[in-house]
């Protein structure tokens, strides 16, 4: 045996841990290397160093109580309740500080998803009662005034079908629900509604939006509407007829002497339209314009919209004879007489003017 | 005698007299740990007392189904080995006081050389100055299978590693030793006869 093997296995001679085959040359060699028991004596040395627990001092008489001082000023830790129990193991976890600021957010999102939608809701019904009411904010957000208008009219139509407890303004109608302004209060046609003997569809027809360049028109409806005893923002709004047969373009439209003339045209059958609204108030004061006297206001009509004149010289024209209706709508606020006329059998012109409804822009 | 692993279940009720019972039992061996990995007995028993607070709050973490001692002088290792880590600026390690064990040579051999005599207490003290200069693992493992006379397996359920692992981090750490104590003994000319330079 080596040097390098006593080195090898001098902690195992040791620790009495040799085999007898290799003490017996393990101790030859030590015999006569005197480097080798120099090392064996150093690792002796070194094992009772190691192993000696006379250096290890006493711990000091109150180590005990100075520990159970810090315990106890630590306060109530969750290990003095049961775990595996069930026991407060909910309340250890919710009270550490992570886990209340994560409590905290989730709360926090789950109240916003519970609230905003409700507070959505809440500004659209806002809104539709506003359109209801013919308090459109056109002088607040005069841009959206037509988005929110008929936003209101889906809802109301909506809100229309839960309910069904508005009954129908007339008889004849159908297409999209929309509001109708009449007799003080907002009601709501169906599409449920029975079209009497043929479908005319009906669509929207929005005047400043049709005609370019008619703006102005909108200035001179404020000016004659500022004369009457109604508010500052209702002023702005102008009446236009809603639900005509689809087909009709509005060709024309004004305000003279503070009546709303529109003038319609459908040109597969060259049958022109002309619907004038009159303020009620208006109607009365004017006077000399004899709303209720169908004949008087068929004449002022024809009058003023030469197109539908029965002499014109139009080869297609379907009706010679200009047949109008009259009939008296509006909201609790302005009431108005509508009169329809045009070019077409006077069952007709009925059932267009009792489908018609009035909006507000 | 009430089993460790029942101390446990009473201070997971908040019986302290369990707890305390359990600080009884193994304060020394605690304190012994901390005190070879230190070398300062203050800072042993800061430690000493740092470690059963641990103990105390993670005694809900402890499995029931094994045995409390490896579990406890782990958590004395690693929290000793933790200080020592946020201590490195302490550079004076040192034993408090020197040692006089009762030296036996080892049988058929001259192990009553006067040459050796005289060295002997100071070659002491030389070894356990080369001890604290280990690194902290080395350092743990020696205290464990030599101060406290653990076997491999216990050190290696300790440490958390195998046990074969355990035998090489030990011969490792022998050499180690070996390496500093020639080291420092060649620099103030103990038993120069151990280099063969």
């Amino acid at each position: 045996m080596n040097c390098q093997e006593i080195e090898k296995y001098c902690l195992d001679y040791c620790d009495n841990n040799l085999s007898s085959e290799l003490r017996r040359p393990f101790e030859e060699h030590l015999e006569q290397c005197k480097h080798c028991r120099n090392l064996l004596y150093l690792t002796g040395m070194e094992n009772e160093v190691l192993a000696d627990p006379v250096d290890i001092p006493a711990l000091a008489p109150d180590f005990n109580a100075r520990l159970l001082d810090r315990i106890q000023a630590h306060g109530p830790l969750y290990p003095n309740e049961k775990v595996k129990s069930g026991g407060q193991f909910h309340e250890y976890l919710f009270n550490r500080p992570y886990v209340k600021r994560s409590w905290a957010l989730l709360v926090a999102a789950l109240l916003l998803v519970l609230l905003i939608p409700p507070i959505l809701n809440q500004d659209s019904n806002n809104n539709r009662q506003l359109a209801g009411n013919n308090t459109l904010q056109t002088q607040i957000l005069p841009q959206q005034s037509n988005l929110m208008e008929k936003a209101s009219l889906d809802k109301a139509h909506d809100e229309y079908l839960k309910q069904e407890t508005i009954q129908p303004q007339s008889d004849s109608t159908g297409g999209d629900s929309t509001p109708v302004y009449g007799d003080g209060e907002v009601r709501y046609k169906s599409s449920k509604q029975e079209i009497p003997e043929q479908e005319i569809p009906l669509a929207v027809h929005e005047p400043d939006e049709l005609i370019p360049g008619n703006g102005s028109s909108r200035e001179v409806g404020k000016s004659n509407l500022s004369s009457r005893s109604i508010t500052n923002h209702q002023e702005e709004l102008k009446p236009y007829p809603e639900n005509l047969p689809v087909g009709y373009e509005l060709v024309q439209n004004n305000v003279s002497n503070g009546q709303y003339i529109y003038q319609y045209r459908e040109n597969t059958t060259n049958t022109e339209l002309n619907i004038i609204i009159t303020p009620l108030d208006q109607q009365i004061s004017a006077g000399s314009m004899g709303a209720a006297d169908s004949a008087a206001v068929k004449t002022s009509a024809a009058e003023s919209c030469p197109i539908l004149d029965p002499n014109t010289e139009d080869p297609v024209s379907p009706a010679a004879v200009l047949n109008s209706s009259n009939k008296h709508i509006g909201s609790a606020d302005v009431a108005y007489n509508l009169m329809v006329s045009g070019n077409l059998p006077q069952e007709k012109i009925d059932f267009i003017a009792s489908s018609i409804t009035l909006g507000k822009k | 005698m009430i089993s460790d692993e029942m101390l446990v279940e009473q201070t997971l009720t908040g019986d302290i007299s369990a707890f305390e019972e359990i600080v009884n039992r193994y304060k020394n061996s605690v304190f012994a740990i901390a005190y070879r990995m230190t070398g300062q007995y203050q800072e042993a028993e800061d430690i000493s007392q740092d470690i059963f607070i641990n103990l105390y709050e993670k005694m809900y973490q402890f499995d029931g189904n094994k045995k409390l001692s490896p579990w406890i002088h782990r958590i004395a290792v690693n929290t000793s080995i933790s200080a020592l880590r946020k201590k490195k600026n302490m550079v004076s390690l040192s034993f408090d006081e020197a040692f006089v064990p009762n030296y036996e040579a080892f049988s058929g051999f001259d192990m009553h050389n006067p040459q050796f005599q005289v060295e002997s207490k100071e070659l002491k003290a030389e070894i356990n100055a080369a001890i604290m200069e280990l690194p902290e693992s080395y350092r743990a493992v020696i205290t464990l299978r030599y101060q406290m006379d653990f076997n491999n397996q216990e050190i290696a359920g300790i440490l958390g590693t195998s046990r074969d692992n355990v035998e090489v981090r030990i011969h490792r750490a022998r050499k180690a030793l070996r390496r500093v104590i020639l080291k420092r003994c060649q620099e103030r000319g103990i038993i120069n006869e151990l280099s063969r330079d």
